[in-house]
């Protein structure tokens, strides 16, 4: 016993010395952009984030961002001290979430009846809640109260999740979805002048990459194990087919033989070896890794994601050039990934919240956040500010001029707005799968999907 | 005759004593928690709104689910990993016990498995059975082996199996200790005397090490069969959280998990769990009867 | 079973039988060893990997062999990397790196082993130490991992002796019911158990929080009632004719007699409260009493998921559980040869 008390006694008092080293040692990183009035705002900027009346003297709320800290904390403590300075008397708490696990806490805090005040969630999250009813109505609190703070919201991103027509969330940070990024090192082997601009022409184009570079790369693979997003539906919306019926009370995808072929020109794709097996399996990310192996020439995700990358492989990333994602028939832009902010029916203090919510999502907040990192603010008046107009010369800056005028016209595809949306995403992976696999035919996969998602539609 | 109740008595408030302080620890944080799953079973309950009391419809609809069965099927198609784990942590065991040089390392980097966070298990399994360029299908191709990438993960007949592999590598130095432990407490004068009476190796350890560690391996097995049959963590991360290609890998936990935290009925999710727990119960103490049995 | 000895004088022939099954055994222990080891391999490796390099290298040999590159810890990499050295000025406490690239890499230049060689970096642990308070979550795990291993030790080792060994009315009942707490889902006892700690006792973000709940632990007292049965009867009768209460054989005859038994215990619930994350998730909500699993989740972001970093978190979070590892397995074979023997 002796000696594993040693030990133990050794390994205790180390651990608390760099405990205490520590301490000292945490320091900011510095590499801020200091213009704009964000970081050192003044009295005028103050009074101008004043927006929201009624707002309770001595509150004290809880804030939990998911996935941000601490990469971002310095960003959302300058948010929490100017909120702080323009409201006085109310105090933020930040309690970061990381990636793994947000869910499943947000979910029990409800339960025991300890939610946060002002809660991240990604737009897939929203609804469950919406659902149960414990979510402060936004239409109500913002666009009732404020319908001039309202307008400024992009709409699609406003009507991204909806319960019974009804918007619980404000949106907060924003996905550019229409980018493409190319790998030059492959493009320039293969010696290819021009990449595709329609899927009509990218399924060929899968094949020719292949045969071309000699089994070497692929064009592009697919995230189909992901189950969230229900990307399949979001591509028949592109191509123009009708997923819903007029009044939206059944879907009605399967009736359209586009579907079917849509279908079948993915199994064609993944028999003949077009794209990597394992993007029956793969989800984004590792998609995402997948590219930046280096053997796949095309990545179809929001520039705020490059970062993954850089990481990951500087070389390929070096190389990287933009392009636009394939569009389907119907040539439809459609908003992306949104991030938002809820607060919860039952909030202590709901002013407070509503304003701190409403504080996060001003122009100046949200332009700050998008100098940070690659993300694009789903706050109109954001755009006009000259980061946004003038761009840059980097990678990712070369978008920003692009993305007022395509957050303006982006439209929301509403695949989000089923009840039990799990139920349903699961159903329509399921029913995908057996496509791709060949137990079914595309066209009966695609019957068996409808129905199933009808029977939930009809129980509604 | 009096003397003899006293004493049974004592010996009475003496065994509740000792169990006093562990069981208070349980009632409190595993049986009055597991009263309350068993009492959600008969409601409806999101998480986010109070359970609502809805009778057995949640079990009516369980017997109906064509899901419910299959996952049933795979938890118990799943317990073919059990009896590979113990046979081969007994034969680790039984060389680690040996006092060879170095044999410490050997010991340790055994256990590493068991002490990997399961992240780290799903990031590292992942270049494992990668195609085609993973561990395994590099490896093969490169030297000839194979022509066609083994599709591990990919092809609804394999999920399952790949998954399977994966428990068998993780469990394998986790109940190595445990027999390392029972070994250790095997007296080595038995052996002496049976090399005396002529006992050759193999002789010896199935004549004195399985007796001897007899209790350690029934309580392997029923351990590693409940936790066969309650698989889960592997499955979730080896498909990402889908089950698999077509729910290939779909075992009963891994249904109460989506039930009861991607569909968030959590009714629902109780009453697989309730059924569940009866069904391993029972399987466990039959089990248990029969190993202890054997061993009078 | 027992060791042939290497007398000076022994055969030849016996000599080479020796080594021969020696041969045989190691033989077994590496290939077995390869296969568990070579994932750690792969993620300690990748946790020392450049930042600059590419993490993928299809139809590349793979680089195994790594050698010293940007090694230092604290501020100052990228002066290392333009001009070889840095050392923080006097006063600061940390900063000191050099690339010993320069200096390695023409020595290998040329050679068959350069293509599976790479500069291995101190980076990626500076980077975790940097991006989590990692000594805080350290403590804060060692206290709580070390708490539960006590008072799951003392719980379960009193429990199980009269499973074990006493007779008494209720017996199986008891047994049966711990071994149901086993085979119920711990996804779905973990919401009451979680909903009672927050309202009812107050565990909301404390390190209590984190330890009471676990105060016992079924899988330990069957363990530990297993290992207790392997003791013969007679033992304890003798005693017991000597007069000895049942405390005192539990405390003198027979906690010596389980220390390989309690060891495991300890091993498995230092592992189980180490690893532990969605239960000190869902209870902490300060930064600085997290433990570490909750802290390295943060490594992986929303826009950042660097596999170096999250590999070199992985190390960090693993290497002490094979330092008890190592302990603890040393003390349970120490424990047996006095105590079996005697």
């Amino acid at each position: 016993m002796k000696r594993l008390m040693i030990v133990l006694v050794v390994l205790l008092v180390t651990s608390m010395v760099l405990g205490v080293v520590a301490a000292q040692e945490r320091e900011d990183r510095p590499n801020r952009d200091l213009t704009g009035n964000f970081w050192s705002p003044t009295a005028e900027d103050y009074a101008r984030w004043r927006v929201i009346d009624g707002v309770e003297e001595g509150a004290e709320i809880r804030f939990w961002p998911w996935a941000l800290t601490p990469d971002f904390e310095d960003y959302l403590n300058q948010i929490i001290a100017n909120f702080e300075a323009t409201y006085p008397g109310v105090n933020v708490i930040l309690e970061g979430q990381p990636a793994a696990g947000a869910r499943d806490n947000i979910r029990n805090s409800f339960a025991a009846g300890t939610p946060a005040d002002v809660i991240n969630m990604s737009d897939g999250w929203v609804a469950e809640f919406a659902e149960a009813g414990v979510l402060l109505n936004m239409d109500e609190a913002i666009g009732v109260a404020y319908p001039a703070l309202r307008e400024q919201y992009v709409d699609g991103a406003w009507e991204k999740v909806t319960f019974e027509g009804v918007t619980y969330h404000l949106p907060w940070y924003l996905a550019f979805s229409n980018v493409m990024a190319i790998n030059g090192l492959i493009y320039e082997e293969l010696g290819l002048e021009a990449i595709p601009t329609t899927w009509a022409e990218a399924y060929d184009f899968a094949c020719e990459v292949r045969e071309q570079s000699g089994g070497a790369y692929y064009a592009y693979s697919f995230p189909w194990g992901e189950l969230a997003g229900l990307g399949v539906l979001n591509t028949f919306i592109g191509e123009g087919i009708a997923v819903y019926n007029e009044d939206r009370s059944a879907v009605i995808f399967n009736e359209n033989p586009l579907s079917a072929e849509i279908l079948d020109q993915y199994k064609r794709l993944l028999d003949n070896d077009c794209v990597p097996r394992e993007s029956l399996t793969d989800d984004v990310r590792e998609m995402i890794d997948r590219f930046s192996e280096g053997e796949i020439l095309l990545l179809q995700t929001g520039p705020q994601l490059f970062r993954l990358v850089e990481e990951n492989n500087p070389e390929v990333f070096a190389s990287l050039f933009l392009g636009q994602q394939f569009v389907g028939a119907a040539n439809i832009r459609s908003i992306g990934g949104v991030q938002t902010l809820v607060v919860p029916a039952g909030s202590q203090f709901p002013n407070a919240a509503l304003a701190f919510a409403q504080f996060v999502t001003n122009p100046d907040t949200q332009t700050a956040f998008s100098r940070e990192v690659p993300i694009y603010s789903s706050n109109l008046a954001s755009y006009e500010d000259p980061f946004f107009t003038e761009g840059g010369p980097a990678l990712t800056d070369q978008l920003r001029p692009l993305a007022a005028e395509y957050f303006q016209n982006a439209v929301n595809t509403g695949i989000l707005d089923f009840p039990q949306l799990a139920e349903v995403e699961q159903i329509v992976l399921g029913e995908f799968q057996a496509a791709l696999l060949g137990v079914k035919t595309s066209q009966q996969a695609l019957d068996d999907m409808a129905a199933r998602i009808n029977a939930i539609l009809a129980a509604q | 005759m009096r003397g003899k109740r006293r004493r049974q008595l004592r010996q009475h408030i003496m065994a509740y004593g000792f169990m006093v302080p562990a069981f208070s620890f349980l009632t409190i944080f595993l049986f009055i928690p597991l009263i309350v799953a068993v009492y959600l079973s008969f409601t409806r309950y999101n998480l986010l709104t109070p359970p609502e009391w809805v009778g057995l419809t949640n079990y009516e609809r369980l017997f109906a689910d064509p899901l419910f069965w299959r996952g049933l099927r795979n938890s118990f198609l799943y317990l073919i990993a059990t009896p590979i784990i113990i046979t081969l942590s007994i034969a680790l065991a039984i060389v680690v016990n040996r006092n060879l040089r170095g044999v410490y390392l050997f010991r340790t980097v055994y256990y590493i498995p068991a002490v990997t966070s399961v992240v780290a298990v799903g990031m590292i399994f992942e270049f494992v059975f990668a195609e085609p360029g993973g561990l395994i299908n590099g490896v093969l191709l490169a030297t000839g082996l194979i022509q066609q990438p083994i599709n591990f993960l990919t092809h609804p007949d394999s999920t399952l199996i790949s998954v399977m592999l994966v428990t068998i590598w993780r469990g394998i130095g986790f109940y190595m200790i445990i027999f390392l432990a029972a070994l250790q407490s095997v007296p080595e004068e038995l052996y002496e005397a049976a090399a005396i009476d002529g006992a050759n190796r193999w002789q010896q350890h199935l004549y004195i090490t399985v007796p001897g560690i007899r209790p350690s391996i029934i309580f392997v097995a029923i351990i590693s069969s409940i936790s066969a049959l309650k698989v889960f963590e592997e499955i979730w991360v080896m498909t990402d959280g889908t089950g698999g290609l077509l729910d290939s890998a779909l075992t009963l936990m891994f249904y109460l998990y989506r039930q009861g935290f991607v569909n968030l009925e959590l009714g629902y999710a109780a009453a697989i769990a309730a059924v569940f727990s009866v069904i391993t119960l029972v399987f466990s103490i039959l089990n248990l009867r029969y190993l202890e049995r054997n061993n009078d | 079973m027992t060791e042939l000895r290497h007398y000076p004088g022994k055969p030849l022939r016996l000599r080479l039988r020796q080594w021969l099954e020696n041969t045989g055994w190691y033989t077994i222990l590496i290939l077995f060893g390869l296969v568990t080891v070579v994932p750690f391999l792969w993620t300690a490796l990748m946790s020392v990997r450049p930042n600059s390099a590419n993490v993928f290298r299809p139809n590349q040999p793979p680089q195994l062999i790594p050698y010293p590159g940007l090694i230092g810890w604290g501020e100052g990499q990228r002066e290392a990397r333009e001009a070889g050295f840095y050392a923080a000025p006097a006063g600061s406490p940390f900063g000191w790196w050099r690339d010993f690239t320069p200096v390695i890499e023409p020595q290998l230049a040329g050679t068959s082993l350069e293509p599976y060689t790479f500069a291995a970096t101190t980076a990626n642990y500076y980077r975790v130490w940097t991006d989590v308070n990692l000594p805080r979550y350290f403590v804060n795990s060692f206290i709580v991992a070390l708490s539960v291993v006590t008072i799951q030790l003392v719980t379960s080792s009193l429990a199980a002796y009269p499973l074990a060994k006493m007779q008494f009315q209720g017996r199986d009942v008891l047994f049966y019911l711990i071994l149901a707490t086993l085979v119920f889902p711990d996804q779905l006892t973990l919401i009451p158990t979680f909903i009672m700690s927050v309202n009812l006792f107050g565990f909301a973000d404390t390190l209590h929080g984190l330890i009471i709940p676990f105060g016992a632990n079924a899988f330990g007292i069957f363990l530990l009632r297993q290992t207790y049965q392997s003791i013969p009867n007679e033992l304890i009768e003798a005693a017991r004719i000597d007069g000895a209460s049942e405390f005192g054989i539990w405390w003198r005859i027979l906690l010596p007699l389980i220390r390989p038994g309690l060891a495991t215990l300890a091993i498995f619930s230092f592992v189980g409260s180490w690893n532990s994350f969605l239960w000190p998730l869902l209870m902490i909500r300060t930064e600085s009493m997290y433990t570490l699993p909750v802290g390295l989740a943060f490594l992986e972001g929303a826009f950042t998921g660097n596999l170096r970093t999250v590999a070199a978190g992985v190390m960090v979070a693993t290497v002490p559980i094979i330092i008890v590892f190592l302990v603890f397995q040393r003390q349970f074979i120490r424990g047996l040869s006095g105590a079996v023997k005697g």
